[in-house]
């Protein structure tokens, strides 16, 4: 095997040879597997960082309480619980969104709506829009998804305002159509009121 | 095997050919080579941090491409035991025949996508179904044998995760052999069909 010689910063070789060693790798074998790693992502169109970012979002998922599963499954179930009974299931679909955002409030995130905010923009992969902006008091959700059925549409803007209700935000504004949400939210401040 | 070279650099020994790849690249994302290597570096200990192997991150990120291109997207777990046991007493036979052909179709795409989908069906169920604790898709010649245990999973969950299993093995050219299950746990061997 023709080999050569490579550059690089010494501190960042010796952090990697410090893992190789814990591990029981060579420091050759190691770097080896590292760069190959560099080449099979590019395989995928995408760098290592945006391999590692990938990953964090299916980790955010999975500690948020999500699970994957077939779109098709999803939507029929969804759609047959709805037309069986509507008010329950938004019920419990703003239930689901008040304890996931509950979650990011009890994990001790710095800003725990920016961080549902970020997490939430990359769960809905399915979504060919999806937005939240952020504005002094005031949050408005935007999404849409040919794809979405009504009933999945209605449910999940249930589920949102669930999550922000939990934030402390009321709805002011809704605007749901099959495939269309659009929701604006206002801070409830401390007296109960809310201003925008 | 890494040699000073000038203050604050080290040189390492790599296959040359594995340079070459690199720098065309780097030369690809038009970075100059020694940030393009720096960042490599970053990214290895990055993961590290999470406590993850970078293979285990790229290995299960591939994957999850893998199932973002056959239509799977995410989905509020309670909410979704939730559904199922709502419907499910009333619509157990429709829910079932939807989960079979969801699972046939699925198989299909492991054809399409990979050279050994049985073992891809192994890596993907493990990688993207958390809400299993144990996951096995072993072929011992003719035979595939599945074993799932999940500790979470109820029982309409089972009995439609079975369903969709075996539309997915099915359509890889295998027949059901013999079925056990409890409440999560899932025992499934199939024989290679005979056409």
């Amino acid at each position: 095997m023709k080999r050569k010689m490579l550059a690089a910063r010494e501190d960042l070789v010796d952090q990697v040879s410090g893992i190789a060693n814990r591990k029981g790798f060579t420091l050759f074998g190691m770097i080896n597997d590292m760069l190959e790693l560099v080449v099979r992502a590019e395989g995928m169109g995408l760098s290592l960082r945006e391999v590692i970012n990938g990953y964090e979002v299916v980790k955010a998922a999975r500690e948020a309480g999500f699970v994957l599963g077939l779109e098709s499954l999803w939507y029929d179930v969804v759609e047959e619980a709805f037309r069986k009974d509507r008010d329950r299931m938004m019920k419990r679909w703003f239930e689901a969104g008040g304890w996931c955002a509950k979650r990011y409030l009890v994990k001790g995130f710095e800003d725990p709506p920016a961080a549902f905010n970020r997490d939430m923009g990359t769960f809905v992969w399915n979504a060919t829009e999806f937005s939240i902006a952020e504005n002094e008091n005031e949050i408005s959700v935007r999404c849409i998804s040919p794809r979405f059925p009504y009933s999945y549409t209605i449910l999940f803007s249930a589920f949102l305002e669930g999550a922000f209700n939990m934030f402390g935000y009321k709805c002011v504004r809704k605007d749901v159509a099959r495939g269309v949400i659009q929701l604006r939210f206002r801070k409830v401040m401390a007296d109960g009121q809310t201003r925008g | 095997m890494a040699r000073r070279v000038a203050k604050d650099k080290r040189l390492i020994i790599v296959p040359s050919d594995l340079v070459s790849k690199l720098i065309e690249i780097s030369n690809r994302e038009g970075k100059p080579f020694h940030i393009f290597v720096v960042e490599a570096f970053e990214q290895v200990l990055r993961a590290h941090e999470m406590g993850h192997a970078l293979k285990e991150i790229v290995d299960i990120f591939e994957v999850m491409e893998a199932q973002k291109s056959a239509g799977a997207l995410f989905m509020p777990m309670d909410v979704l035991n939730y559904l199922t046991g709502k419907v499910y007493p009333t619509d157990k036979e429709e829910l079932q025949a939807k989960w079979y052909e969801s699972g046939q179709w699925y198989g299909k795409y492991l054809m399409a996508k990979f050279e050994d989908p049985v073992n891809a069906l192994e890596r993907i169920l493990a990688a993207s179904r958390w809400d299993l604790n144990e996951v096995e898709v072993k072929r011992d010649g003719n035979t595939v044998k599945v074993r799932c245990v999940s500790t979470v999973l109820t029982m309409e969950g089972t009995e439609l995760f079975i369903k969709f299993l075996e539309g997915a093995i099915h359509s890889l050219g295998y027949q059901t052999k013999k079925q056990d299950r409890l409440r999560g746990i899932i025992l499934l061997e199939f024989d290679r069909a005979t056409a």
